[in-house]
């Protein structure tokens, strides 16, 4: 009979795309379900058994060397390749010379990372230049996209980043980032307090659907909650990630 | 010097080169470069590199933003400020009690997220040697108008350029060199230079007691060739001598 690992490392093999904790266990959830007595062991699997099934998996994976391993990035969990088999790897795949963003790009990416949602205007006030042609091919990439308009006159865009952001980077999820850059975040609390007193708190209009979800998934797990304890009252709509 | 204009007759190719860099950034390169500590710069000094440095641009004729005037301007303001006795400056709230207060503000915050973007380069690099499946990749534009640099900046560019065109042959204040040299022929030039994988100092791309137009003309070509990728350019120290060489399709990281 398989076991519960070898189940878990299946499934993320076979749906080439990264698998969240919450899908998996739905998945096993619905198979015992309608499926035999073999699957019907997994039927009261708990998030946090998978959660450690898959750190197994993973510790498995890269005490033997087999070159690839476990990773969660934001959406779920992937096996990745050991970095060190990079040359190989890109020779198989003939991959060109590697296409990186200029520092420009970058930068503007930092700042509506850690900004938003943000207009434009700030990014350009921030950088001292216009961001007109930087912020277009960065929409473009869909490494930042509109999550709503501002209340100020002119109702300028809002952006925010992209789950293909933070995969592009390799970073989990927002939480990931912003530990990288403390000082940042101790700004943008203080920005943030400072926009609510003087009462002008751009309010973004879409509502992210996955984000209402999250809310919602109150299980075992608390680790992928972001902005539990810590920050203060989330602004209506304000995206996290995803597309 | 002489005040910025271009000097260069550019018929055969039109060069179009957009800097995509702002006065901040220039501001913050000088800074670093000249081992300025950001909260007490030396207005009179950052300002005179500040207007060198817009003056090579503008002989380049690169297209650069308007703000890079605007902050001109500003310069000079908070320079004249500063040399006023302190009891005849202009009533002015607490906060710009220094003169320089707002652009050290503005330097200092941008300079935090110029460091957050070094920090997701990095990251970014060590992606770059993972494979997964089912990934999305980001398809990146690789061309428009724009220089795209990544460690080597525009301004370390314009640097070397200056140094190199110190040591142009002295014209004579009415003569008229001719044009035995087009953009289009320093573009082959260079290219010979680094075909078959060579790599060549960007001092070693001038030929020594050039005249000016000519120094000038294999910039440009220079960074026209960086444009369209034909060549890259690395430092293998901040501020040392720049190396050019072929970009080649399969250029694992550098």
């Amino acid at each position: 009979m398989a076991d519960l690992k070898q189940v878990l490392g299946a499934m993320i093999f076979g749906a080439n795309c990264p698998l969240s904790v919450r899908e998996m266990r739905k998945c096993l959830k619905e198979v015992a379900e309608s499926g035999g007595t073999e699957a019907r062991a997994f039927a009261k699997t708990t998030e946090g058994d998978i959660r450690r099934a898959l750190s197994e998996l993973d510790e498995d994976l890269r005490a033997k060397h087999h070159g690839f391993y476990l990773v969660e990035v934001s959406g779920g969990f992937r096996f990745q390749t050991d970095s060190s088999c990079g040359s190989w790897l890109k020779h198989l795949l003939n991959i060109g010379r590697p296409n990186r963003l200029s520092r420009p790009a970058l930068e503007t990416l930092a700042i509506v990372a850690y900004r938003q949602p943000v207009t434009r205007s700030e990014i350009e006030t921030v950088r001292g230049v216009a961001a007109d042609h930087v912020v277009r091919s960065l929409l473009e990439t869909q490494l930042i996209r509109i999550v709503g308009r501002s209340d100020l006159p002119g109702r300028p865009f809002l952006y925010g980043t992209t789950h293909l952001f933070l995969d592009h980077f390799g970073l989990k999820d927002l939480d990931e980032l912003r530990q990288m850059e403390p000082m940042l975040l101790a700004e943008r609390e203080e920005a943030r307090s400072r926009q609510r007193e003087a009462g002008g708190a751009p309010v973004a209009e879409h509502a992210d659907e996955e984000e209402d979800e999250e809310e919602d998934e109150g299980e075992d797990e608390d680790e992928h909650e972001e902005d539990r304890g810590g920050e203060p009252d989330r602004e209506p709509g304000r995206p996290e990630a995803g597309d | 010097m002489q005040p910025g204009r271009p000097l260069m007759a550019q018929e055969e190719y039109k060069v179009e080169l957009e800097v995509f860099e702002g006065p901040l950034d220039l501001l913050l390169y000088l800074i670093k470069k000249e081992e300025i500590d950001i909260y007490n710069i030396p207005i009179e000094k950052i300002t005179t590199q500040y207007m060198e440095y817009l003056t090579l641009m503008r002989m380049l004729d690169l297209n650069i933003a308007g703000e890079f005037i605007v902050m001109a301007a500003t310069l000079m303001m908070i320079k004249s400020r500063m040399l006023l006795p302190v009891d005849e400056r202009p009533e002015l709230e607490e906060e710009e009690e220094d003169p320089r207060w707002d652009l050290v503000r503005q330097l200092v915050e941008y300079k935090k997220f110029k460091d957050a973007a070094t920090h997701l380069q990095e990251r970014e690099l060590t992606q770059e040697n993972m494979f997964n499946l089912g990934a999305e990749s980001v398809a990146l534009d690789p061309d428009g108008p724009g220089l795209v640099l990544q460690d080597v900046s525009i301004f370390d560019l314009i640097t070397a350029f200056n140094t190199a065109l110190q040591k142009a042959k002295p014209e004579e204040m009415r003569e008229i060199v001719a044009d035995s040299f087009t953009v289009a022929d320093k573009i082959d030039a260079i290219l010979h230079m680094v075909c078959d994988g060579k790599t060549v100092a960007f001092t070693d791309v001038f030929p020594p007691g050039a005249p000016r137009g000519e120094i000038i003309c294999t910039f440009l070509a220079l960074l026209e060739l960086i444009r369209l990728r034909q060549v890259r350019v690395r430092q293998n120290q901040r501020f040392g001598e720049i190396l050019i060489s072929e970009m080649i399709a399969d250029a694992v990281a550098e």
